[in-house]
């Protein structure tokens, strides 16, 4: 069984009075993809956000309980929230690149944690665009605004930012919900391929996307966790009634 | 009941007509200002002092003050209202603080410039004993032009997506890295908006100038020499009847000027946007 990478404990978390997550207990192996699943609003973004902090860019927030990543609880007080995202990146649903050129793009987050060696710089590049498969593609026109590229490839862009500043864990907030058919087939593959240095968490509202990518899954409602495991248990044969009827498509 | 295609094309006829004379209003008085001003413009009356109190001679010193004048009041305005902007939309969150901050500046550009005149010469001519020069009126032309490059470039911040903000969070970087790398490079011509606007205040105004930087004809060495700005200038020979021609002649320096400013930001702003990208 591969280490645990990231954990929580008895989690709750707070929009001001709204509870958005309810004990929410659950562990992350390393070079796993981790899917969350159900309907809209059970919390499954919040979590993610949780996991790397930004959650506390929305103010009101409170949480209770702890989210370990390798041992160390994320809500201690000597915990420094900038190292944190630098080690659990985050992918947006809709793709956001900066209105810069691929290269700064690339470059920004080596460059805010104080890389300054052009050389250095080029690697990162060369090896962050490879990474998405985008290297070929885009080796002649890194100076192209990275807003003007197709959205699959933005989103790549967004995916080969985060790889540049060398994290541990990808978490990825419905990645493909604005791409089509062909560039999410892309994208999956893309996953498959990190899921050998990264450990990944998807949020996704597609369950046959859930099923396809994820090596274990949770399912959940109104804030709370119902169940996780396996993905393949989780779909051919959950514990719970509610996942059942989820994942067979009775509601959501 | 009007028939709705007849009311929608008479709305269009309506607003096309009060863009027109918009337009009509600016052309005729451009038109007028040129067509009284070019006779008074020669080589001399752009490179030589006012003679005889402006009944000869030129406005060299005059073209000087007010740059010198706008120059500074920009140079102090800009980073404390572009300073404040980013404090009211990136640091604190909408409470009766922020609101009082805002009512405040809004308060302050709604104030006649003349008290503005006033309160820079009690302040800065008489207290702090400045006299009468080119940084007392710099100082107070920054209180005037502040509200509306705070405003302009508040604006311009919130316009950027916070997706953008998010994006820089998420990779790491501190809240002044994400404002310094994203947030001022995208809201930027906006900001420059702000600023040219009240670059134009600075050389237009009178009041404030007659109040605080005085009227002298000779041409300013330093900040602390006195100084009459085109506009005061203009204000001063066309109001004693000094030479109406000379007037118009500063006038239409004047306007040159300021589109000459105008022209050249935004060449600039468009020069470094289509770098950047």
């Amino acid at each position: 069984m591969d280490p645990i990478i990231l954990s929580t404990q008895n989690l709750n978390f707070y929009y001001g009075s709204f509870q958005a997550l309810y004990n929410i207990s659950i562990n992350i192996p390393e070079h796993h993809i981790v899917a969350l699943i159900g309907p809209s609003g059970c919390g499954k973004s919040t979590l993610l956000k949780v996991f790397n902090r930004m959650s506390d860019l929305v103010s009101g927030n409170r949480v209770e309980g702890h989210v370990f990543f390798k041992n160390q609880d994320i809500f201690a007080a000597q915990t420094d929230i900038m190292s944190l995202r630098k080690r659990i990146g985050m992918v947006f649903q809709q793709p956001n690149p900066f209105p810069l050129s691929v290269r700064e793009n690339i470059e920004y987050g080596p460059k805010v944690h104080g890389e300054t060696n052009k050389e250095r710089l080029e690697q990162i590049v060369h090896e962050s665009l490879q990474s998405v498969m985008l290297w070929d593609r885009l080796k002649d026109s890194l100076k192209k605004r990275a807003t003007e590229l197709l959205p699959d490839e933005q989103q790549r862009i967004c995916i080969a930012r985060l790889l540049a500043v060398d994290p541990e864990i990808l978490l990825m907030d419905e990645p493909c919900s604005s791409l089509d058919p062909i560039a999410i087939v892309g994208i999956e593959d893309l996953m498959q391929k990190l899921k050998e240095k990264y450990t990944i968490v998807i949020v996704t509202h597609n369950m046959q996307q859930a099923a396809r990518v994820s090596d274990l899954a949770g399912f959940m409602l109104l804030g709370k966790l119902i169940e996780y495991g396996a993905t393949a248990q989780i779909f051919a044969a959950p514990q719970d009634k509610r996942t059942e009827d989820y994942v067979s498509g009775h509601y959501g | 009941m009007i028939n709705p295609k007849i009311e929608q094309r008479l709305a269009l006829w309506l607003l096309k007509a009060a863009a027109g004379i918009t337009v009509m209003l600016l052309g005729l008085i451009i038109l007028y200002i040129v067509i009284r001003g070019v006779p008074a413009i020669s080589w001399s009356f752009l490179w030589h002092n006012p003679e005889d109190m402006g009944r000869s001679g030129g406005i060299f010193s005059s073209v000087i003050g007010t740059f010198m004048l706008a120059g500074l009041s920009i140079c102090i305005a800009t980073p404390l209202g572009v300073g404040t902007a980013i404090f009211l939309t990136e640091y604190t969150t909408e409470s009766w603080h922020t609101r009082i901050i805002r009512f405040g500046a809004d308060c302050l550009s709604g104030i006649p410039s003349i008290i503005f005149g006033l309160f820079g010469f009690v302040l800065f001519v008489i207290v702090l004993d400045f006299g009468w020069c080119i940084l007392s009126g710099a100082l107070t032309m920054c209180f005037m032009i502040l509200p509306t490059i705070i405003r302009t470039t508040e604006e311009a911040i919130k316009a950027v997506p916070f997706e953008l903000r998010e994006a820089s969070f998420s990779l790491g970087a501190t809240k002044w890295q994400t404002i310094t790398k994203v947030v001022l490079p995208e809201s930027l011509a906006g900001i420059i908006t702000g600023v040219v606007l009240g670059v134009g205040r600075c050389v237009g105004e009178t009041a404030v100038v007659i109040f605080t930087a005085g009227s002298a004809l000779a041409t300013p060495t330093s900040i602390f020499d006195s100084s009459r700005t085109m506009a005061v200038h203009f204000y001063i020979i066309s109001r004693e009847g000094i030479s109406i021609s000379n007037a118009f002649g500063t006038a239409l320096v004047l306007v040159v000027c300021i589109l000459l400013i105008n022209i050249c930001t935004y060449w600039m702003m468009h020069r470094y946007i289509r770098k950047k990208h």
